[in-house]
């Protein structure tokens, strides 16, 4: 056989390898996968004809449609881009197989193309689930030209995810894998805000100036449409030269990374399995070390490893970022109201979101994140005593980010400062108490030694949470007592929350 | 006093793991627990050290029922499990600290006996560097200094000499025969049987959760009759536990 010949079938190979992976670890992997898989896509077209019926009466002219089909296209895909940012960025360790891979004769080129292939797919599939539905309900009432958004989506994921894998490796390249993680999810996070920011201007901006600013980019006629910058727009609406354009660029894109960052992506999966050892300064190390207390000794290991818990900073980032667009787009629509008051409660509330949800984030990092848990548990130190430093560091790493901001705004609002702090002190509490008992997995790999088996669901019962207490929040700084009831159900659905064991007690 | 008294020990999960264990380690001995895989042999110290609670039968260590006064107990005891529990984010030095902090170690005396490990083991030079680098023998020999830094007096070693190349071996099985001698009691389980043959005081060797032979080698030697004097270790046990069960393990 041939070198070609052993390349393409070991490509096949890790393709097919990579797919049934995939296919097997989501959530139609199981036994009757297709049944639930064929179910849920029939329920989402039932949605997106719903929604396509809506947008039949909608008329734009050509232009207008260039333009939101190019915004549509920035949208989605800084999305991906953010997406694949942080997947390429996990890609290297989270994945035990990888220095096998790399240890048998594939050439590490091939291994790179599909784990970029996988990527892509991933990235585009969840876009695919969303707008595909709507997009067949278009075609099917009146619109066959949006049959591009399939080809589109695929060519979209494909540009971005090389893009996102060409940043990643290029991090990685000017520092190390820990740093490359933390810049990645940084980046990532950014790009998410960015993209949400932008698509908040109608709530930041008065609506007349935002909509200038966003036709201020529209092609000025029928013409000057058809310019380089607005192919994937043209693609997107089923133009097929662009689209064979965009094609043969995407693919470029891709291989130009596969072949030209494999020695990048190998270094890197080298780095990884080495870890990478940093060594600190002797003398300060040494003299902060050794000092008396059980108690100190736990809050500073979790502490320790909280604080270098790989892509904290930007997880963190990620829960609190968008407190900002958010006390802005309220600050102005209780400003366009002429009345401050419902906008500075609206204010007052959205700390105590973001409290709980940080909250949640750190105790599921020092649970998740305790790789040696029975050194602890084969001390003489009670589980009390372990708890609590556990508690006690999700709660500073909670201060450390919201205190200033907190302070900021009761300077600001003094009036709002008793509930405030109750409702942050409330939802922190419930937060804790739940990732304590049920911790929500941080990473993929978590899902794994996830026992407890609540995984995901964690996040959406703890942002429940985080609502009935912002919610609380809210009506007790209208000084209503109904603030209890939404208290009430967040402390009810926390009692459910607790362990087998101590529900049994 | 004993050092470890355990008697009728019971642990079941989907079959017994262990049924009904007696056994004793005297103060200041070295001792050995041999067993195929699957023997229970792991199951049963984990229950001396807390991490598993009995079906029945009892645990005391040097007096102390370590079923109802745990954190008593576990204050005497140090338990080094066969994968090394290890935080990758902390230092050797870091991971010393808080390893005494548990054991609530006067401070100055924890510096003292976590410079003397880590200069004994070879790992004063890598103090500082976090332990996600460290190879197997670097991070089984970290956990091995934070075993001893609270100068326990009864030490649990699951299998510790697991990957470990020969002068790192050499290394842990000085330090181990150093805590003898100076009077600590250590049970040991391994499967490099030539270590249990130069090292232990007395061996026992328990099979499907129960004790087949307690002794000294020349005792369990003298199990299979006479003319059994030159045979080794390995002989006694494939004799005792049956070749055909070691391999089925």
């Amino acid at each position: 056989m041939s070198e070609a010949i052993a390349a393409r079938t070991t490509l096949g190979l890790l393709l097919r390898h990579e797919a049934r992976l995939i296919w097997r670890g989501s959530l139609f992997g199981g036994r009757h996968g297709w049944v639930l898989l064929v179910g849920f896509i029939v329920l989402l077209h039932g949605i997106g004809y719903g929604v396509a019926i809506g947008f039949t009466h909608v008329h734009l002219a050509s232009t207008d449609q260039v333009l939101g089909a190019t915004l549509a296209l920035l949208f989605v895909g800084g999305l991906m881009l953010a997406q694949a940012v942080q997947r390429a960025s996990e890609l290297l360790d989270d994945r035990t197989d990888l220095s096998w891979l790399l240890s048998t004769p594939v050439p590490p080129g091939n291994i790179l193309a599909v784990r970029l292939l996988a990527v892509a797919g991933g990235v585009s599939l969840y876009w695919l689930l969303l707008l595909v539905p709507l997009a067949d309900g278009m075609m099917f009432l009146g619109r066959p030209d949006l049959v591009g958004i399939y080809p589109m989506l695929v060519v979209l994921a494909l540009l971005v995810t090389s893009c996102g894998f060409a940043v990643t490796f290029l991090l990685l390249r000017l520092s190390d894998v820990r740093r490359t993680r933390a810049l990645a999810n940084g980046f990532a996070t950014l790009i998410g805000a960015a993209v949400f920011l932008g698509g908040q201007t109608r709530s930041l901006l008065p609506p007349e100036i935002s909509d200038r600013f966003w036709r201020s980019f529209a092609p000025a006629s029928e013409a000057s449409s058809h310019g380089p910058q607005w192919l994937p727009a043209r693609a997107l609406m089923g133009d097929i030269e662009p689209l064979a354009i965009l094609l043969a660029i995407s693919v470029g894109a891709a291989l130009a990374v596969s072949w030209g960052l494999q020695r990048w992506f190998a270094a890197g999966a080298q780095a990884v399995v080495a870890g990478a050892p940093r060594a600190r300064s002797a003398a300060w190390a040494d003299r902060r070390l050794f000092r008396a207390g059980t108690l100190r000794a736990l809050l500073r290991k979790e502490v320790m490893l909280l604080h270098r818990y790989p892509g904290i900073a930007g997880l963190a980032l990620y829960y609190t970022i968008y407190l900002v667009p958010a006390v802005v787009a309220i600050s102005r629509g209780a400003s366009l109201h002429g009345n401050g008051a419902p906008g500075a409660r609206l204010l007052g509330a959205a700390p105590v979101l973001t409290a709980g949800e940080l909250a949640r984030l750190f105790i599921s990092v020092t649970m998740m994140g305790d790789e040696a848990a029975e050194l602890v548990r084969a001390a003489p130190v009670t589980l009390g005593a372990t708890r609590l430093a556990k508690l006690a560091a999700a709660s500073l790493g909670v201060v450390s980010i919201l205190g200033l901001p907190v302070l900021g705004l009761g300077i600001s609002l003094p009036g709002a400062v008793p509930a405030m702090l109750a409702g942050t002190f409330g939802n922190v509490a419930c937060n804790l108490l739940l990732g304590l008992w049920r911790p929500a997995p941080i990473k993929r790999t978590d899902l794994r030694r996830d026992r407890r088996g609540w995984g995901g669901l964690v996040n959406v019962v703890g942002f429940m949470f985080s609502g009935a207490w912002s919610i609380a929040t809210w009506q007790m700084l209208q000084g209503s007592f109904l603030a209890l009831l939404p208290a009430s159900l967040a402390v009810c659905g926390l009692w459910f929350c607790r362990p087998e064991a101590a529900q049994g007690e | 006093m004993d050092a470890l008294r355990i008697a009728g020990l019971r642990k079941s999960f989907v079959r017994p793991a262990v049924d009904g264990l007696d056994l004793t380690v005297g103060e200041g001995e070295f001792f050995a627990l041999l067993g195929p895989n699957g023997a229970g042999k792991t199951t049963t110290l984990r229950m001396v050290a807390g991490l598993l609670k009995p079906d029945g039968g009892s645990i005391t260590v040097f007096g102390i029922d370590a079923l109802r006064d745990k954190i008593a107990a576990k204050r005497l005891v140090a338990w080094l499990p066969e994968e090394p529990l290890l935080y990758e984010l902390l230092t050797p030095l870091e991971y010393l600290e808080f390893v005494a902090g548990l054991w609530s170690v006067e401070p100055v005396l924890a510096r003292a006996r976590a410079e003397d490990y880590l200069g004994r083991l070879g790992l004063w030079p890598h103090r500082n560097e976090r332990c996600a680098g460290f190879s197997r023998g670097m991070r089984q020999k970290t956990v091995l200094a934070g075993a001893l830094i609270h100068d326990p007096k009864l030490l649990i070693l699951d299998e510790p000499l697991t990957g470990l190349d020969a002068a790192a071996a050499r290394d842990v099985k000085d330090l181990l025969a150093a805590r003898v001698a100076a009077g600590s009691s250590i049970i040991l389980t391994t499967h490099i049987l030539e270590v249990a043959e130069r090292l232990a005081d007395r061996i026992g060797i328990i099979s499907q959760g129960r004790l087949k032979a307690l002794g000294s080698l020349a005792d369990l030697r003298a199990t299979g009759g006479a003319n059994r004097e030159r045979d080794t270790l390995e002989d006694v046990f494939l004799r005792l536990v049956g070749k055909h069960t070691v391999e089925a393990a």
